[in-house]
């Protein structure tokens, strides 16, 4: 399955004002691939993350998997594919606040029943170093390790896609190394990733570096 | 290991949720449970009120059936046997005369006895129309108590043994005692009286009244004799009986029939007791409607009271939920919206906020029963005077049924309108927000 964004506009208003944070963006994310993409503060680098996930509606071009715009599909249709093919890791991790991290992790079951969602969700616990962690609330956790429960969300549905938004911003090198190595093993089982991030050790795990400037997108 | 084991379902997340939150969940609890309590005691007050007057009231029956009882006892011994008596006067007849002489001035025609005797009103075992008068006694120079008697003749105290006696023949005289002892007659004896020639045929014994001095002679002798003819001054029925046990109509009754007359009851003491009781028995009918309608009012402006209370109550205790709900939905944009990334789809969303909106009112009615059911008890009891009443008769399974049911379903109607702008918010703003 391929993931391809293309010739996606999006602008913002706010007070009268249009910021226009894409101007035209394609871009291609294929299996097996790690693709990064980093800018300067404000170039839209989370916006191009939202529509390439379908959760944001651009103004104008297509985002398609495998050929078809998920945009053009109802919004049920766009949840259902986003349960199964999609996994996002916020820049805010956007956690909930009252579940513990296994039950963070397995959120994504109630949108699609999953057998052993609480075997698969221990595992992706003990992959991310987080055991000791297991029952605790986001309250309680370090930001380093709720960017790892995130990416453990992210994986639990076992997405083809993974998107994720500066992903080891706040790791220390031993859990960035081990981030990396969990997206790496992700796209060596065919799947695929588009992150967003201003780390130099993750552009080098990626295969494709994309820099966005003022809503443009251009090969690093 | 507890809940962290289970299946990740709504239910056990909007729980989760509830603990969370706690103070808006506990706002609305408050609300909800306040306004059910309300509601519920303001029920089941009607219904210790309703259920206090049914004893009070059963009581009264008891009381006026016991009465009723009694009289219609009474009313059967005197229609079994004796009877009522009547006395019938002519109307211009003052009471107080009649009673001071003993003899009636006025008169009424004879045929008024004919007519009472067909008539369909009473039947009458003995009817004595009488005149009487008191007369000089010309060849004895003694002043009698002259009584013209057609048929039985009746004697003055009515209850003793033998209160009348066989009728007078033709010719014949009765004689009282204090006049036949005076004069030294027997029966047998031949007397002139006002001209007349008559056999004393008995002479009576003494009755310390007025029959000690009285002359009984027919009838028709003695209107001759006081140049009335076809006149009487009373009539008296001895042991009426009636359809009606009810001596008022009779004499009713009878003074339609017989226009110009009065009717004096010439009261057993049976019949005294009967009458008595007959006014108690219907003061106590009168008391007790009067008190049943008292309480139907009071019930009455109790149940409109409810009636327009009610949804005035659920009404305000909707707003603040939905408000409350509103606030809550305001403060899980985040959680919503990741929910939605994840892929949960928005009726599934829709259905968490509506399991968390049901799931309170369930427990806000459940305490609100309790509250509401047990304060009322407590403030019945508390009350003064107050009939008391058993919690178990009060408790109504239909109200607790319908409290169950009725608020949770508008908490979910109060807050689906704040879950449905939940719902429709657009969650990539939200997740995009720094
Ligand atoms: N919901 C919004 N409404 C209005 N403007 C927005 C909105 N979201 C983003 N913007 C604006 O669009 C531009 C792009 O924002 P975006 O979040 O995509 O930047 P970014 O590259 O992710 O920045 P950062 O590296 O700081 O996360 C910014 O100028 C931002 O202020
Ligand atoms: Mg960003």
């Amino acid at each position: 399955m391929v993931l391809e964004v293309s010739g996606v506009e999006k602008r913002y208003f706010k007070l009268g004002r249009e910021i226009g944070a894409l101007k035209g963006v394609s871009l291609a994310v294929e299996p097996g691939r790690i693709v990064a993409v980093r800018g300067p503060s404000g170039s839209g680098k989370t916006t191009l993350l939202l529509i390439a996930g379908g959760l944001l509606r651009p103004d104008s071009g297509k985002v398609a998997l495998d050929g078809s715009d998920i945009f053009g599909l109802p919004p049920e249709g766009r949840a259902a594919l986003r349960s199964r093919s999609i996994g996002f890791v916020f820049q805010q991790y956007h956690l909930v606040p009252y579940l513990s991290v296994l039950d963070n992790i397995r959120l994504p079951a109630l949108a699609m029943p999953t057998p052993d969602a609480m075997g698969r969700a221990k595992s992706l616990v003990e992959r991310m170093g987080l055991s000791e962690r297991a029952r605790h609330t986001p309250s309680e956790l370090s930001v380093g390790e709720r960017q790892r429960v995130a990416l453990a969300r992210a994986m639990f549905n076992k997405p083809q896609f993974i998107l994720a938004d500066e992903p080891t911003g706040n790791l220390d090198d031993r859990n960035t190394e081990m981030v990396l190595n969990c997206l790496s093993e992700h796209t060596a089982g065919g799947g695929a990733v588009l992150m967003v991030t201003h780390d130099a050790r993750a552009m080098k795990a990626a295969h494709v570096v994309y820099i966005l400037e003022d809503g443009s997108l251009r090969a690093a | 290991m507890g809940a962290g084991m289970k299946a990740m379902n709504l239910p056990l997340l909007a729980f989760r949720e509830m603990l969370h939150r706690r103070i808006n969940f506990l706002l609305a609890l408050l609300v909800i449970a306040v306004a059910v309590a309300g509601l519920v005691g303001a029920l089941a007050m009607l219904r210790m009120h309703g259920i206090a007057t049914e004893a009070i009231l059963e009581k009264k029956r008891v009381e006026v059936a016991e009465a009723v009882a009694k009289l219609e006892d009474d009313y059967r011994k005197i229609t079994k046997g004796l009877g009522f008596n009547v006395l019938i006067l002519p109307k211009g007849q003052s009471l107080g005369d009649f009673y001071a002489e003993d003899y009636a001035a006025a008169d009424m025609p004879e045929e008024y006895a004919d007519i009472l005797g067909r008539s369909k009103i009473v039947t009458v075992s003995h009817l004595l129309p009488t005149i009487q008068c008191k007369f000089k006694w010309p060849e004895r120079e003694r002043t009698v108590l002259l009584v013209g008697a057609r048929g039985e003749v009746p004697m003055s105290n009515l209850e003793r043994e033998q209160p009348i006696m066989p009728p007078i023949p033709p010719g014949r005289m009765f004689m009282g005692y204090e006049l036949h002892a005076s004069l030294k007659i027997k029966p047998g004896d031949k007397v002139v009286f006002a001209g007349r020639e008559y056999i004393v045929d008995r002479c009576m014994k003494e009755q310390g009244n007025k029959d000690d001095i009285t002359v009984w002679i027919p009838l028709r002798d003695a209107q001759e004799i006081l140049g009335k003819p076809g006149r009487i001054n009373s009539i008296l029925a001895l042991e009426c009986r009636c359809a009606w046990a009810d001596v008022a109509k009779v004499r009713e009754e009878i003074g339609k029939l017989l226009p110009d007359t009065q009717v004096v009851e010439k009261a057993t003491e049976a019949l005294t007791r009967a009458e008595a009781r007959s006014r108690a028995a219907k003061e106590a009918k009168d008391a007790l409607a009067r008190e049943e309608r008292g309480r139907e009012r009071i019930r009455r402006e109790y149940e409109s009271f409810v009636a327009w209370a009610g949804p005035l109550v659920a009404a305000v205790a909707a707003v603040l939920v939905g408000c409350l709900a509103l606030m809550n939905v305001r403060s899980r944009r985040s959680e919503i919206a990741i929910l939605r990334a994840v892929g949960v789809r928005s009726g599934q969303v829709l259905a968490l906020l509506m399991i968390r909106a049901a799931l309170t009112g369930l427990l806000g009615a459940v305490l609100g029963f309790a509250a509401g059911f047990f304060g009322a008890g407590a403030i019945w009891q508390a009350r003064s005077g107050a009939e008391p009443v058993s919690l178990e008769a009060a408790f109504r399974p239909e109200v607790l049924a319908a409290t169950l049911i009725l608020a949770p379903v508008v908490t979910c109607l109060a807050s689906w309108i704040p879950a449905v702008l939940a719902v429709k918010t657009d969650p990539a703003a939200i997740l995009a927000e720094e």
